[in-house]
């Protein structure tokens, strides 16, 4: 066909000339880029629910253990709401039953952030009109970083299920098991194809797509808590449509016949309002700014507040809702529970009242979320740094000192606000639920006492970012993981408990290592040191670094 | 005439790279100053460590009088300063930046700004994120001109403007000239150093290799000379100072050193002359023989013009 293409004349290539041709080209540039990222999203995914599974027998070994687990599921709405229901005694469905908030939210939430990433971010930053410019069809870039996530939401299931089957868990179940997290992982990834295209601003696309998702989720928790008169509502969301699926329970499978139909329509949705749109703008129009500043903005914590405000209304938010839902549907069912015999146990442990076990345990899961908003707050000041923003603003009269203590204030200052909403959130739900309204006060002072352990992140992440900036994001990250990793850890017993102690500012708050008074205090020194000491090598070095 | 800038012997190394390799830059106060060099020559390091945002590992810098690793902040409030890749917050209008940078220096001259924005065309209700390169520099631009400082610092400050905005931003350099401010402009558009600057320093390889007008630029570089002649033009190429000698019939071409035209025209003078043209070296030649890297020696002005 191309016999002139040797003549020396400019060559023609032949190829295509539809809307998707070349979408293998950003495939394959997508797993070039994330590799890691991917390979990382699905062993985690996966583990989760392999882990769970392979724990299970472990933390339910007798029958009626099973049973107790069985009933407590069925009458605490709360593990309805955020888990699932159970739909059987045995251990597998009980595994089925524990991972499938988590590990849906998991697959969920990767999805969400690779699709994002690779459309809309791709696009802002004008990667996307290099590509544009080369011989691929207009839709070439979303088709491809949709086929890529849905082909790692298919890797996902096979690996889930096979991993189940190796740990002991019966086959079709385990098929049943892996096809539900793979399909969280085409649902979400569906939502935020449609999302991309509604918004220029990519943390607003991720936020609308994920929102989304975890609505669905809780809209699928409150039919199944609402029980039988309420279980429709369980089959107009799709995280629904998952859970009925019903996994080591007499599976249904007709149920992924709709998650595929859910896919293909809002994918289809997608590529149409692409069509309507030009490369680099969205459905929603881009608003304007003021032509002048507000008289507020003229300092550098007023910038940095700026950037805080939005996303910290939509933690508040978030935080106030789950906070409220917990202390809601959770106060009523302790107050039932606090005679049984593993709440007691529990409460033991926790060296608090048997009725609050729960909540503290629950704070206790919340205070991580807390913790990574706070990492991702200062974090934003080496953000700016590689941007170029830093140069900016520290070639105006603006002391560097001054300009990091504007992020850290935030840094500082959010997880107060959070841990403070969370805590006053359970309390109040617990009060609308018939329970004393001092427990607002009494949770939130509670939960004020955990900001010590959160700070103490905050510096490390300081710390790095004046010695070792481009490390500053995996120190973080890091600190804030083999926090979490030890913890775990250490309760399956892996580890001693003293390494807890040693490497985690979060045991030295919890309740179940029965801090001393002394602890808070000097974890706010240990906070400030770690501020100081980094704050003193950032003036000492180059910017940008 | 005292310094706005002066640095001497300035090092600055990343890793095994030397940026700066022993740079002596000097802007005397009230001038537009061009620097000029090839990409990674140490242009941007260089601005960075007058800034203060990089710490010279050794050599001495001095801005308005101050140290600027140490007085950092105090110098910013009397300098304004333009990066080579603006990057804005954004989610904030470019107005809002304009007035939060201004905010920051203590000013707020409503009436400059006004001026500015309407000269260089620019919507400051549009947030960052959608403006274009070009757009994102008036930003800066706007920013470091209403900010009526001493000293101007801008890294190649139009390399995203069309030519109308570039003939705006002349316009604007030479009235901040006209008030007695100093500019350090750095740029790769050599007609906008031509017309601007009233000194320049071509930096090669972390070291300035040339400095001083650019008539004193052009006069250690060689002219070219085309005559006509009558006769034959045996001999010229014997000429000291005549280089690169071309002849065609009757026709002769050749460059000479400032200091021995007056030979050949005296030796060209009794060969029937018919037609002549000189040529004084264009700016462009002159960049090119330091930016070349096969080129002579740095600092070297009897190194062959490349040809």
């Amino acid at each position: 066909m191309s016999a002139a293409a040797r003549t020396g004349a400019p060559r023609r290539p032949t190829g295509g000339s539809g809307r998707f041709t070349g979408a293998a080209g950003p495939a394959r540039l997508v797993l070039r880029r994330d590799r890691v990222l991917l390979v990382l999203w699905l062993l985690v995914t996966a583990g989760i629910v392999i882990g769970g599974a392979a724990a299970v027998d472990g933390t339910y070994p007798t029958a009626q253990a099973r049973q107790d687990r069985f009933d407590q599921v069925a009458t605490i709405p709360m593990f309805m709401l955020l888990q699932s229901r159970a739909f059987d005694t045995t251990a597998a469905a009980l595994a089925a039953q524990q991972a499938f908030g988590g590990a849906t939210m998991c697959a969920g939430l990767g999805a969400v952030l690779l699709l994002v990433r690779h459309t809309r971010t791709e696009e802002q930053a004008g990667r996307s009109e290099l590509l544009g410019g080369t011989a691929i069809g207009r839709h070439a870039p979303l088709a491809a970083a949709l086929a890529v996530v849905l082909g790692a939401g298919v890797l996902l299931a096979a690996v889930t299920a096979a991993g189940l089957v190796a740990t002991g868990m019966p086959g079709p179940g385990s098929v049943a098991l892996g096809l539900v997290v793979g399909g969280a992982v085409w649902i979400a990834a569906a939502l935020a194809a449609v999302a991309v295209q509604l918004t220029t601003r990519t943390g607003a696309a991720a936020a609308i797509a994920f929102g989304l998702f975890y609505m669905l989720h809780l809209v699928r928790g409150i039919g199944a808590m609402g029980g039988p008169g309420a279980a429709w509502l369980t089959w107009v969301s799709p995280n629904g449509w998952l859970e009925n699926v019903r996994p080591y329970a007499d599976e249904r499978w007709w149920p992924f016949a709709l998650v595929l139909v859910w896919t293909a329509a809002l994918a289809a949705a997608a590529f149409a309002l692409a069509e309507r749109r030009d490369l680099g703008s969205a459905v929603l129009p881009a608003r304007r700014g003021p032509a002048v500043a507000p008289p507020g903005l003229r300092s550098v914590p007023a910038l940095a507040w700026r950037s805080t405000r939005g996303p910290l209304a939509a933690w508040l938010g978030a935080v106030a809702v789950m906070g409220a839902a917990m202390g809601y549907v959770g106060a009523g069912a302790m107050a039932e529970y606090a005679d049984a015999e593993w709440v007691r146990v529990l409460a033991a442990g926790l060296g608090v009242p048997p009725a609050d076990s729960f909540f503290v345990y629950v704070v206790f899961v919340a205070v991580f979320p807390i913790a990574a908003h706070a990492i991702l707050t200062a974090l934003r000041m080496r953000t700016e740094e590689a941007a170029g923003l830093g140069e900016l603003l520290l070639s105006g009269p603006t002391a560097r000192t001054r300009w990091a203590l504007a992020h850290l204030g935030a840094a500082f200052g959010c997880p107060v606000l959070l841990l403070a909403t969370l805590g006053a959130a359970v309390g109040a739900g617990s009060a609308l639920a018939g329970g004393p309204v001092g427990d607002i006060v009494r949770f939130a002072a509670f939960t004020v006492t955990l900001v010590p352990a959160v700070w103490v992140v905050v510096g490390a992440t300081v710390l790095a970012f004046g010695l070792a900036p481009r490390a500053c994001a995996v120190v973080a990250w890091a600190v804030l993981g083999v926090g979490i990793g030890t913890e775990i850890a250490v309760k399956l017993g892996v580890l001693p408990e003293w390494t807890f102690l040693v490497v985690s500012p979060f045991a030295h708050v919890n309740p179940y290592f029965q801090p001393v008074p002394v602890g808070y205090p000097l974890l706010v020194l240990l906070a400030a040191a770690l501020t100081a000491a980094g704050l003193a090598a950032l003036r000492r070095r180059d910017l940008p670094a | 005439m005292s310094d706005a800038v002066r640095t001497r012997n300035l090092v600055k190394a990343f890793g095994t790279t030397r940026a700066l390799d022993g740079l002596d830059l000097a802007v005397p106060a009230g001038e537009v100053h061009g620097f000029l060099g090839p990409n990674g020559a140490g242009k941007s390091t260089a601005l960075r460590v007058l800034l203060g945002l990089l710490r010279a590992d050794s050599g001495t810098a001095q801005v308005l009088g101050g140290e600027p690793w140490r007085d950092a902040a105090a110098l910013h409030r009397r300098l304004a300063y333009v990066p080579g890749d603006v990057v804005l917050w954004p989610g904030l209008s470019g107005g809002e930046v304009i007035d939060l940078l201004a905010r920051l220096r203590g000013g707020t001259g409503t009436r400059r700004r006004a001026e500015l924005l309407d000269r260089f065309d620019l919507d400051p209700r549009q947030k960052c994120r959608a403006y274009s390169k070009g757009n994102r520099q008036k930003v800066a631009l706007v920013a470091a001109l209403a900010a009526e400082t001493e000293l101007l610092i801008l890294d190649e400050p139009t390399s995203g403007l069309d030519p109308l905005m570039e003939a705006v931003f002349r316009e604007c350099v030479a009235e901040e000239r006209a008030r007695g401010r100093t500019v350090l402009l750095s740029s790769h558009i050599l007609s906008e150093v031509d017309a601007l600057c009233d000194r320049v320093s071509i930096i090669r390889a972390g070291r300035v290799v040339e400095t001083g007008t650019l008539a004193e630029l052009r006069h250690l570089s060689r002219t070219t000379v085309s005559v006509e002649l009558d006769g034959d033009p045996a001999g010229i190429a014997d000429l000291p100072g005549v280089h690169g000698v071309e002849v065609d019939g009757g026709r002769l071409r050749c460059q000479v050193a400032p200091d021995r035209l007056d030979a050949l025209f005296a030796r060209l003078a009794g060969m029937g002359m018919r037609g002549l043209t000189a040529q004084p070296p264009t700016l462009e030649e002159l960049f090119m023989r330091h930016y070349g890297a096969d080129h002579g020696r740095p600092g070297d002005a009897s190194a062959a013009v490349p040809r």
